[in-house]
């Protein structure tokens, strides 16, 4: 008898205890829930339907039209594609080097013990923290041809500035911008930089090195994880590159949005067939391509790491 | 640079090596403040002239050569930027504070929200989903933005208004999730365990302890949100056309348009909209240094 009362507790309270736990898991997964509603309608729906599009016919108007792969078949005749990517490639393969070496150099030079340091990092940091408006607005004043700064300096040192909006002054003008916000990856580099015990440099001291010795194989080796931080967001962010570009080249003539510029880069493209033209199924592939562009210059990045990048605590062979 | 002076021991090798070390530190320095002085300058340049240049007369702008400062100082074109002539600048810093105020509302409460759950709550599957939240920063914006510009205009018609910019915050991100979790992991569960015994609630857990305890790294998410509400230019572009409604960034980059077409732009205006419309973001740098530069070294965004 006693052990039946016993056995009818115990199961109450296995129910009881199971019970508990599925509202536990409940309140959970409620928490939560407006991640995974977001996540649904913002994310994983939006990437279903944009590939499906990218096989149709699609004027926001009319129903999608299936027509196979006829918009990537497109991409390859579509000289602009060509242009965008030639121009998208030549400001990434240029800006992301540049602004990594300045980066790193910059905040090793902050970093040798010179005096002020949040004075040095506020004032790399000012281009930064300027509105992004602002700050094309501001360039695109100081490149105009005959009374921008940019040239009425090159003109004291005897040399005759470009007219920047030409074809081939284009782009480096808008590295030169991209360069001007070196700022932002100098305060991660320095955080980075300051997080090296000191103990490393002394032991290295002490076996008598020192200079190019100490940054070879104690500074790069250690900052070895930002840089590669920095590296794949540069490739990230310049190949997404839009608002200075547009921006720039925002005239009356609305409807030539980038175009006859070599400024005319593949973001530019994107808007300018998705959401100008309405071409939304060309747009469609367009950005799937892009897409898949990052992501294997993402995995190549990843991949070519583990023979560079190096990570303290573990062992390498 | 450690000095030797900490390695007592290591004999008179080491301070002969002295004097030569501080030849080359002295020179070392030097050459780093020198290379640091010209970078601050050319960085600075541009953000001088944009000052100088606001101050100008548009016959001092357009005269050659250039002349650095100002013949009459003219404080006036701020006042006239903000507040004068039928497209004043404070009626765009009033749209924009309105989209500003709902995002950080919907970016506050849904990642504390969602990040309480992963951080203080214990349930099956949290930690594999909190790796999937982590996989879906990987996921393509790029490739999302169209069907979603179809959803706000095409099904939702919520074309001119601030909702598509405003909306989508309150489903919280996967990298402020993660930044607010990785915070609220660091409060001691012993708090929770008290609260419980208190006879709190999970939502009294929630907003009475773990809330205000987040407060330095929600204040870190408010910056960040605000800075990118007011910066955002592609947004705006694509939801709101009437330029009554238009925000800071979207009415500072047509601005040689909103001046009148045909009409050489007043660039002396142009540029003290400029400074004015950086100012928000250089007070908040200047104020929450510390927590800024923390939030970049985290999060990447470099403002």
């Amino acid at each position: 008898m006693a052990d039946a009362t016993v056995g009818a507790v115990a199961a109450q309270r296995v129910g009881a205890r199971s019970r508990k736990e599925f509202y536990r898991n409940l309140e959970g997964w409620l928490w939560i829930s407006p991640w995974i509603i977001g996540v649904l309608i913002f994310t994983l729906g939006p990437m279903l339907i944009s590939l499906y599009w990218s096989f149709t016919s699609y004027d926001i108007v009319q129903a999608p039209r299936w027509i196979g792969i006829r918009n990537y078949t497109d991409m390859l005749k579509d000289e602009w594609v060509r242009k965008a990517l030639f121009n998208t490639f030549y400001y990434a393969g240029v800006s992301i080097p540049v602004g990594l070496v300045l980066g790193l150099l910059l905040a090793i030079l902050v970093n040798q013990n010179v005096r002020g340091i949040s004075f040095w990092r506020t004032v790399y940091y000012l281009p930064a923290i300027t509105a992004t408006a602002a700050y094309a607005q501001l360039w695109k004043f100081l490149l105009i041809s005959d009374y921008g700064l940019v040239n009425n300096v090159l003109g004291l040192i005897g040399i005759t500035g470009p007219n920047w909006g030409a074809p081939k002054w284009i782009m480096p003008a808008f590295i030169m911008m991209s360069i001007w916000t070196v700022g932002g990856s100098m305060i991660i580099n320095l955080a980075g930089l300051q997080s090296i015990p000191t103990e490393l440099y002394d032991a290295a001291k002490v076996d008598g090195a020192a200079g190019w010795r100490l940054l070879r194989h104690i500074t790069l080796p250690m900052m070895s994880p930002v840089i590669f931080y920095n590296l794949v967001m540069g490739i990230i962010g310049a190949l997404q590159a839009f608002t200075i570009f547009f921006i720039f080249t925002f005239t009356f003539d609305y409807v030539n949005i980038g175009l006859g510029e070599t400024g005319m880069v593949y973001m530019i493209y994107l808007y300018r067939n998705a959401f100008f033209q309405f071409r939304m199924g060309y747009g469609a592939a367009l950005a799937w391509v892009l897409f898949v562009i990052i992501l294997v210059l993402t995995l190549l990045v990843f991949k070519s790491s583990s023979s560079w990048v190096h990570y303290s605590g573990e062992s390498r062979a | 640079m450690a000095t030797t002076a900490q390695y007592p021991a290591a004999s008179v090798r080491v301070t002969r090596a002295w004097t030569w070390m501080r030849v080359r530190n002295l020179l070392a320095r030097a050459l780093a403040y020198t290379i640091l002085s010209v970078g601050a300058f050319v960085v600075c340049v541009p953000w001088i002239w944009m000052v100088l240049t606001s101050l100008k007369t548009p016959g001092d702008i357009l005269r050659i050569p250039l002349t650095v400062f100002p013949t009459n100082w003219m404080w006036k074109n701020y006042v006239d930027v903000f507040a004068v002539g039928s497209r004043p600048m404070w009626k765009y810093v009033a749209n924009t504070l309105q989209i500003v105020v709902f995002a950080e509302i919907g970016v506050l409460l849904s990642n504390a929200i969602v990040a309480f759950s992963f951080a203080r709550l214990r349930w099956r599957y949290r930690d594999v989903m909190f790796i999937v939240v982590l996989a879906t920063m990987m996921l393509p914006a790029q490739v999302t933005m169209i069907p979603i510009f179809a959803l706000f205009t095409n099904v939702l018609d919520w074309r001119n208004t601030y909702l598509p910019l405003t909306v989508p915050y309150f489903f919280g991100s996967a990298w402020a999730i993660f930044l607010l979790r990785q915070y609220m992991m660091t409060i001691p569960a012993e708090l929770d365990d008290a609260a419980r015994i208190d006879g709190c609630s999970t939502v009294q857990l929630f907003a009475r302890i773990i809330v205000p305890l987040a407060a330095p790294v929600l204040a870190v998410l408010a910056i960040f949100t605000f800075n990118g509400v007011w910066n955002d230019f592609f947004g705006p572009l694509l939801y709101i056309e009437k330029v009554t409604m238009f925000t800071v960034a979207q009415w500072l980059a047509g601005f040689t348009i909103v001046t009148g077409p045909g009409q050489m732009p007043r660039y002396d205006l142009l540029m003290a909209a400029s400074v004015l419309s950086s100012l928000p973001m250089a007070i908040l740098f200047f104020i929450f240094q510390r927590q800024f530069i923390q939030g970049v070294v985290i999060t990447g965004v470099k403002g």
